[in-house]
């Protein structure tokens, strides 16, 4: 009983990463048809980010807004300089944001070296949290409550702000948008930028629980597609539900059947693809 | 009748090139980079099948480079089967799960395809890499003796170059015959337009699906001699980098053309190992040429020389092929 | 009564909540030369859609042959003897005319699925191809690329296309427009010469074209039919009048 009840927090909080990676990885695909292959790069480089930034001193918080902040500043150069000469010819852009990936990835090791860094927990959340005999780490449960909370503000922000309804906009009909005069570059930059920052912050939020390694990046980039892939794509919902299916597939998995976490996570993508190929939420197939 | 997307001569360049190799080069370090070039140069001939002709961005082929090289030294070195039954169900099985990763990747098209054969590639990684009591995990698997097949060593540079040699010829005579048949003509229509091809009465599905499962066997191959070659196999070689290396040899070749993909391969394995000679920042080069050949070259190498060469010769002609297959032209 | 060879029953098509064709019901005989008539966005092309199997219908039935192709594919239904052309040009532009004709007549054949013998050797079909372009008048342009041709030869290419798989039911979607006058005429007299064993639906705006050649004539307006019958029925009737020339 208690295994399942530890696991599945656990299973909670991998979920809860994935949709602040996710997220923003399903946002800009869904407005701006961009697969960017460097999002789980963002996600790593953010986090060594803020793990230099509190290596240097600087408290855990302020650590998470200057990875979300760096990252944040990256994405919209990219997307401003590189992606933007590159509109409408989305096999393109699929390819120099992988190149990017890897360029990200290499440097990472080359400043940081090979071995694997953990990112030291703010001190006001260490300790667990007890309830007769099962304790859990304050920590997670702190992430699992950033993920509702992120998931909530989106919400609010795509369904009630103007800034939503320009997004939804878009990502129903993108010319159509574009028709009603709704200024789609600002809104792509605004976009990429919300996007990168969510996996740059992520990354360093992540920090205390994963660890930062050379191959962060491919662990999680592929995990966030299969989220897009069975959530659908530009669905919020989508992401979120779909996060919280992997977190607990692989937490789950990983405890019961250690050789073959990965292969399970196959399972849940090869229904929704065999079954319902537009995601769990999507409207349209991906 | 103008077919015909290359012409003999450079073929046969190239090909002249490739059987006199050993006596071009002197030493058997740089007759075994000769073998690897024709081993890649098998796989990207079968990846450019997809991207070049079907017009299906893969970025999971190293799938099927990995799963059969995996299943050749489990079966040969670990699991007591001989070379020939090894071989054959290494190929055999890695094509049936071209067959399920076909299915799942095109329920997608475009970039929905390119996401899920990612997905797919990487999930193959992280079983190679995490069930290590079956792969060896992150120290790999090795073990594996080359076979002397009608009494050739193979374990002499000379001869296994000539063998795998003798394996590209085939790939390429096939994948030839492929482009020019009727499956492969349909597939290229599909490539140019999925919905006339429909009304036209193709299944575009099951043409893309066909074409998809004979790429993965042409993989599979590839990866046998892979691990001939190295006698040895990582989670590295299921790695997306894998993939994206490949994906690299076909569009700096030039997608769509039958010699690109061979002439790609040559410029990434050489380039691959004289950077690794000297700096370890392999994986910084491929992304910085990735980026670069997106922005600055999107046709590729082949088809801009032969544009090149043609303007040279002062034809008008504007090459098909080229125009066919830029990779930034594509639509998703 | 035979069974007709186009027979649709109450079928409608929604995009985003807004109709496109609306509670279409309409049955052509064997050998009827049908006439779609109707303003921009009536939903003459959606229909054709439809029955061509693009997408599938939001409710209703379509029969073709007597058949029952409400749930098969495209592909399909093609197979089964049904040929279209589309009111914007789709077709294999980086290939020559000839090649593009043999791709219409491999879809139909057993080939299309062998992946070892070379197409190009299959000399009767080349022939047949030749001779498609041939009855449409653009022989001489075969070994062209498509994109060296004219907009008006790439739309007697794209009758020839659907006329090379000898449909016994014919969709043609404003086969004559952006032509010129003489283009017209030749494309018309072609349109005429096509035996009557083939049956076929054709969308048109010009009304002059359209009167010489319908016997039926279904006028459409916001996704609905609202005048069906002879020549001399839909001119003499007053909603035509409302539906070209408004109010
Ligand atoms: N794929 C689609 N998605 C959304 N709306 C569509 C789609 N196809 C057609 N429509 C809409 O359906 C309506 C009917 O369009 P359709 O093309 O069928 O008209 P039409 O009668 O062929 O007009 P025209 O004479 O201009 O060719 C139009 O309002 C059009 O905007
Ligand atoms: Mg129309």
């Amino acid at each position: 009983m208690n295994f399942w009840i530890i696991q599945g927090l656990n299973g909670l909080a991998f979920g809860s990463l994935l949709f602040i990676l996710a997220s923003g990885f399903s946002l800009i695909f869904g407005l701006m048809r961009i697969v960017n292959l460097s999002h789980g790069a963002y996600f790593m480089l953010g986090a060594y980010v803020g793990l230099s930034a509190i290596e240097a001193g600087v408290n855990f918080w302020i650590a998470i807004l200057i990875g979300g902040g760096a990252i944040c500043i990256l994405g919209g150069v990219l997307e401003r300089f590189i992606l933007r000469r590159l509109t409408g010819q989305p096999l393109a852009q699929v390819l120099v944001t992988l190149g990017i990936a890897f360029i990200i990835a290499d440097t990472c090791v080359w400043i940081w070296t090979g071995d694997p860094r953990p990112v030291p927990m703010p001190s006001e959340l260490t300790g667990a949290f007890r309830i007769s005999h099962l304790a859990f780490p304050i920590y997670r449960l702190f992430v699992i409550g950033v993920a509702f909370a992120l998931a909530a503000t989106l919400w609010f922000l795509l369904e009630r702000s103007r800034l939503g309804a320009m997004i939804r906009a878009g990502v129903d009909d993108l010319p159509m948008a574009r028709a009603m005069g709704i200024r789609t570059s600002l809104l792509f930059t605004v976009v990429f930028c919300l996007g990168s920052a969510l996996a740059g912050a992520g990354g360093v939020l992540a920090g205390p629980i994963l660890s930062v390694y050379p191959g962060l990046d491919t662990d999680m980039l592929p995990l966030a597609l299969v989220v897009v892939i069975l959530g659908g794509v530009g669905s919020l919902l989508g992401a979120f539900i779909g996060s919280l299916i992997i977190g607990f597939i692989y937490s789950y998995g990983q405890a019961l059947f250690p050789d073959l976490a990965y292969v399970i996570l196959f399972l849940p993508m090869v229904l929704v693809l065999t079954l319902r190929p537009t995601g769990l939420f999507g409207r349209q197939a991906i | 009748m103008r077919f015909s997307a290359f012409n003999a001569l450079p073929r046969l360049l190239v090909f002249a090139a490739l059987l006199a190799m050993p006596w071009l080069v002197t030493s058997d370090y740089y007759v075994n980079i000769a073998s690897q070039i024709v081993i890649a140069a098998i796989l990207a001939l079968s990846l450019n099948l997809l991207i070049g002709f079907g017009g299906m961005i893969s970025l999971g082929h190293a799938a099927y480079l990995g799963v059969a090289a995996y299943l050749t030294i489990y079966l040969t070195a670990h699991a007591g089967f001989g070379h020939l039954t090894g071989a054959v169900i290494a190929i055999g099985a890695t094509t049936v799960l071209a067959m399920l990763f076909g299915y799942l990747a095109l329920r997608a098209s475009g970039l929905g395809f390119l996401m899920i054969t990612l997905a797919l590639g990487q999930i193959l990684w992280g079983v190679a890499y995490r069930w290590a009591s079956l792969t060896g995990g992150d120290n790999g698997l090795g073990g594996l003796k080359r076979p002397h097949p009608f009494g050739l060593d193979l374990n002499d540079p000379i001869i296994f170059y000539y063998f795998v040699l003798f394996f590209l010829a085939i790939a390429v005579w096939c994948i030839a015959r492929f482009i020019q048949s009727g499956l492969g003509q349909s597939l290229q229509g599909t490539r140019d337009q999925p919905r006339r091809m429909r009304a036209l009465g193709y299944n575009v599905w099951l043409i893309q699906w066909l074409s998809f499962v004979f790429s993965g066997f042409w993989g599979a191959v590839a990866g046998l001699l892979y691990a001939y070659y190295h006698q040895f196999v990582s989670p590295q070689t299921l790695h997306l980098t894998t993939s994206a290396e490949t994906l690299l040899m076909v569009i700096a070749g030039g997608t769509g053309t039958l010699l690109g993909p061979v002439v790609g391969a040559a410029l990434v394995v050489i380039l691959k190992n004289v950077v690794s000679a000297y700096i370890t920042r392999w994986l910084i080069l491929l992304g910085v040429i990735f980026v670069a050949i997106v922005l600055f070259m999107p046709e590729g190498l082949v088809p801009g020389a032969r544009r090149a060469l043609r303007a040279l010769r002062g034809s008008s002609r504007t090459d098909t092929v080229a125009e066919a297959s830029s990779i930034a032209k594509d639509g998703a | 009564m035979a069974t007709p060879i186009l027979e649709v029953t109450g079928l409608y098509r929604y995009f985003g909540g807004l109709p496109a064709v609306r509670d279409v019901t309409m049955r052509v005989p064997a050998g009827e030369r049908r006439l779609l008539l109707g303003p921009n966005g009536a939903g003459k092309t959606t229909f054709f859609n439809l029955i061509a199997g693009d997408y599938p219908p939001s409710q209703g039935e379509i029969r073709i042959f007597g058949q029952n192709v409400t749930r098969k594919s495209a592909n399909q239904r093609t197979q089964l003897g049904m040929a279209r052309t589309y009111q914007i040009i789709t077709l294999f532009p980086k290939n020559t005319l000839l090649h593009n004709v043999v791709i219409s007549l491999v879809g139909l054949r057993d080939i299309r699925f062998n992946p070892w013998s070379d197409l190009r050797r299959q000399a009767a079909l080349w022939d047949e191809a030749r001779a498609t372009l041939a009855l449409v008048g653009l022989e001489h342009l075969a070994d062209r690329t498509v994109s060296e041709t004219s907009y008006g030869e790439r739309r007697r290419l794209e009758i020839a296309m659907a006329l090379a798989q000898k449909p016994k039911l014919l969709l043609l979607d404003e086969p004559l427009a952006g032509l010129s006058a003489d283009e017209r005429q030749d494309v018309q007299r072609l349109l005429q010469s096509i035996p009557r064993d083939v049956t076929i639906v054709m969308i048109e705006h010009d009304m002059d074209v359209a009167l010489a050649f319908a016997d039926v004539i279904t006028v459409m307006q916001h996704g609905q039919v609202v005048v069906e019958g002879s020549r001399a029925d839909v001119v003499a009737d007053p909603k035509t009048r409302e539906v070209y020339l408004g109010h």
